[in-house]
C-alpha cells in the first residue's frame, strides 16, 4: 500500500497523500481510512497485446473496498496494514450473469525515507518499499461459479520491494517509484505453477495549492513476465496493463482528508497484454494523528 | 562507482540530518540577509530583547500561510513588551528579493530574512516549515517545535506553544513547553 497503488492517487503537506492514500505525512504519526473503488470494463487485451472490446452481451463490473491502516516506526519509516473486499459483476451471452467476491489478499507494506523530498537540491527524496500480500482471498480454482466471479486473490504468496524517488519545487512534487513483486509457485491439481514476476512503474506529478488541496496525475505501467507451469515456460501468458489517473486530496481539517480518484486504461495496441482496459473511479477517507 | 558514489552521497546526507536543538542550550551563531541586503546577527540581536521568536518561513507551504495571522497577532500583542520577531526564508532560492515581496504580500511589520546558504536551519534543527524557537534574553533555546498545534485549520482550542512560552518568559517562570511538533511543510534545501 505504500507503494503508489495504481487505482490510488499527495508536496509536502498534502502532496504526497494524492499519490498514495495510505502514506503517512511527515507530520503524522498514525492514519486509518477507508476506500472504495469501482471499474467497467469496455475491453480486453490477449495474449499478443491485441484489442477487442467487449463481445456483445459481455460486461465485467469491479468494485473493491479497502481498510486499511499506517503507524510511524521511528522518524523515517512506516508500517502499513490493508484489508480489501473484492466484489466482481461478470455476465457473457452464453453464461448469463452472476456476482461474487469476499475478503481479498491481505497485505503489510513498510517505507523507510533514507531522505525526503526537498531535503537536498541535488538528491531526491529517496524511499525504500517492502512489502507482503498474503493469499487469504479466494483463489481463481475455488471459485466454483461459471464465471469464476467468486475470486478474490492470487493463490500465492507475493514479496514486493521498490525504490520510491520524488522532488519538491515549490508547490509541485515529481514522484517516481519502481516496484518489483516475486511470487510464490501454487500446485492446483497435477499442476505446479509460479506466476511471472511482475515490473510495475510509476510516474506521477502533484500539485498542491494554497489552501492545501491537491491534485495529481499519475501514469503506471505495469509487466508481469510470462507464467511457469510445471517447469514448462507457458508463453502469450504474462500480463501488462498501462493505466492513467488523475486524484485530489481535499483536508477537511487538520486531520481528516477526502482522496480520490479517476483512471483510465488506454487501449493501446501491443502495450496491454492479457488484460482487461478499465474505466473507473476510487474515493476515500483517511483520518489521522500527529 | 557511480553507484557507490550516489549511495555514499545519501549515506552522508542522511547522516548530516538536522539534529534537533536542545532547550536549554545556547542559540548557534545565525546569519542572514534583511531585505536590504544587509547582514543581520540574529544572535546578537536576541541579545537585546526580552524574549526573542524566530520563526523558519516558507513561501508555498500552506501551513505558513495560515500562521501568518497568528504571528502577526503575537507581534502585536508583544512587540511593545520588548519581544523582537524574525522570519528566515532558509529554503532553495532564499533571497532579500523574494523576502521583501513576501513579507510586503503578508503584510509583515517583523523582518524576513533570506538565508539562501540554509545554514539557519540547519543550525536550529528545522526540518519543516512554522519551525519557531524562542529565546531568552541570555540567548538560550527555551522553546522549539511549531507555532501551536494546528496545522493548516485554526481552531479555538489549539495549543499555543509559541504564545504560551513567550507569556512565561516575561512573566518569568519556566516555559510550560518546551518543544512542540511541527506541522508545517518539509523545508526545502
Amino acid at each position: 500500500m505504500l507503494a503508489p497503488a495504481v487505482a490510488h492517487a499527495q508536496a509536502c503537506c498534502a502532496g504526497s497523500s494524492a499519490l498514495t492514500p495510505g502514506r503517512l505525512a511527515m507530520h503524522e504519526d498514525f492514519l486509518a481510512g477507508a476506500t472504495v473503488r469501482g471499474g467497467v470494463a469496455f475491453g480486453s487485451t490477449d495474449g499478443r497485446g491485441h484489442y477487442a472490446t467487449n463481445a456483445d452481451g459481455s460486461r465485467e463490473l469491479d468494485f473493491e473496498q479497502d481498510v486499511f491502516g499506517a503507524a510511524r516506526i521511528l522518524h523515517r519509516g512506516q508500517l502499513a496494514l490493508l484489508v480489501p473486499f473484492v466484489e466482481t459483476h461478470r455476465a457473457t451471452r452464453t453464461s448469463g450473469a452472476e456476482t461474487g467476491g469476499g475478503i481479498g489478499d491481505v497485505n503489510v507494506a513498510a517505507r523507510w525515507d533514507f531522505l525526503t523530498a526537498g531535503e537536498s537540491s541535488v538528491v531526491p527524496g529517496i524511499g525504500l518499499l517492502a512489502g507482503l500480500t498474503m493469499p487469504t482471498g479466494r483463489p481463481p480454482e475455488d471459485a466454483d461459479t461459471r464465471l469464476a466471479t467468486g475470486a478474490t486473490g492470487i493463490g500465492a504468496f507475493q514479496v514486493n520491494g521498490g525504490l520510491a524517488l520524488e522532488q519538491s519545487f515549490g508547490p509541485w512534487l515529481v514522484n517516481l517509484t519502481g516496484v518489483v513483486a516475486k511470487r510464490t509457485a501454487r500446485t492446483v491439481g497435477d499442476l505446479h505453477s509460479t506466476l511471472g514476476t511482475q515490473l510495475t512503474l510509476l510516474a506521477g506529478v502533484v500539485y498542491v495549492f494554497p489552501n492545501d488541496v491537491s491534485l495529481a496525475g499519475i501514469v503506471s505501467y505495469s509487466y508481469e513476465g510470462d507464467a511457469t507451469v510445471s517447469g514448462q515456460n507457458a508463453s502469450d501468458s504474462g500480463r501488462r496493463l498501462l493505466r492513467t489517473s488523475a486524484a485530489f486530496a481535499l483536508p477537511l481539517g487538520d486531520r481528516l482528508r477526502l482522496q480520490g480518484s479517476l483512471f483510465f486504461d488506454p487501449p493501446v495496441v501491443h502495450v496491454d497484454q492479457n488484460q482487461l482496459t478499465t474505466v473507473g473511479a476510487t474515493f476515500g477517507v483517511i483520518v489521522s494523528w500527529s | 562507482m557511480v553507484v557507490r558514489r550516489v549511495a555514499l552521497g545519501v549515506v552522508v546526507l542522511a547522516a548530516c540530518a538536522r539534529a534537533p536543538v536542545t532547550p536549554g542550550s545556547p542559540v548557534p551563531e545565525l546569519r542572514a540577509i534583511d531585505a536590504n541586503g544587509a547582514e543581520i546577527d540574529v544572535r546578537a540581536a536576541a541579545r537585546e530583547a526580552n524574549v526573542t521568536v524566530i520563526e523558519m518561513f516558507s513561501a508555498h507551504c500552506p501551513c505558513q500561510r495560515v500562521h501568518d495571522k497568528r504571528l502577526e497577532a503575537m507581534f502585536e500583542e508583544y512587540e511593545a513588551k520588548g519581544v523582537r520577531f524574525f522570519a528566515i526564508d532558509a529554503e532553495r532560492g532564499a533571497s532579500p528579493e523574494r523576502a521583501k515581496a513576501e513579507a510586503a504580500a503578508r503584510g509583515y511589520r517583523f523582518p524576513l530574512l533570506a538565508d539562501p546558504s540554509g545554514g539557519t536551519a540547519r543550525a536550529l534543527g528545522a526540518e519543516a516549515a512554522t519551525h519557531t524557537v524562542v529565546l531568552d534574553r541570555e540567548g538560550r533555546i527555551r522553546y522549539s517545535g511549531g507555532i501551536d498545534s494546528d496545522r493548516v485549520n485554526l481552531t479555538d482550542d489549539a495549543r499555543l506553544y509559541v504564545h504560551d512560552a513567550v507569556e512565561d518568559l516575561l512573566a518569568g517562570r519556566e516555559p510550560r513547553v518546551t518543544v512542540g511538533r511541527t506541522l508545517g511543510c518539509a523545508l526545502e534545501r
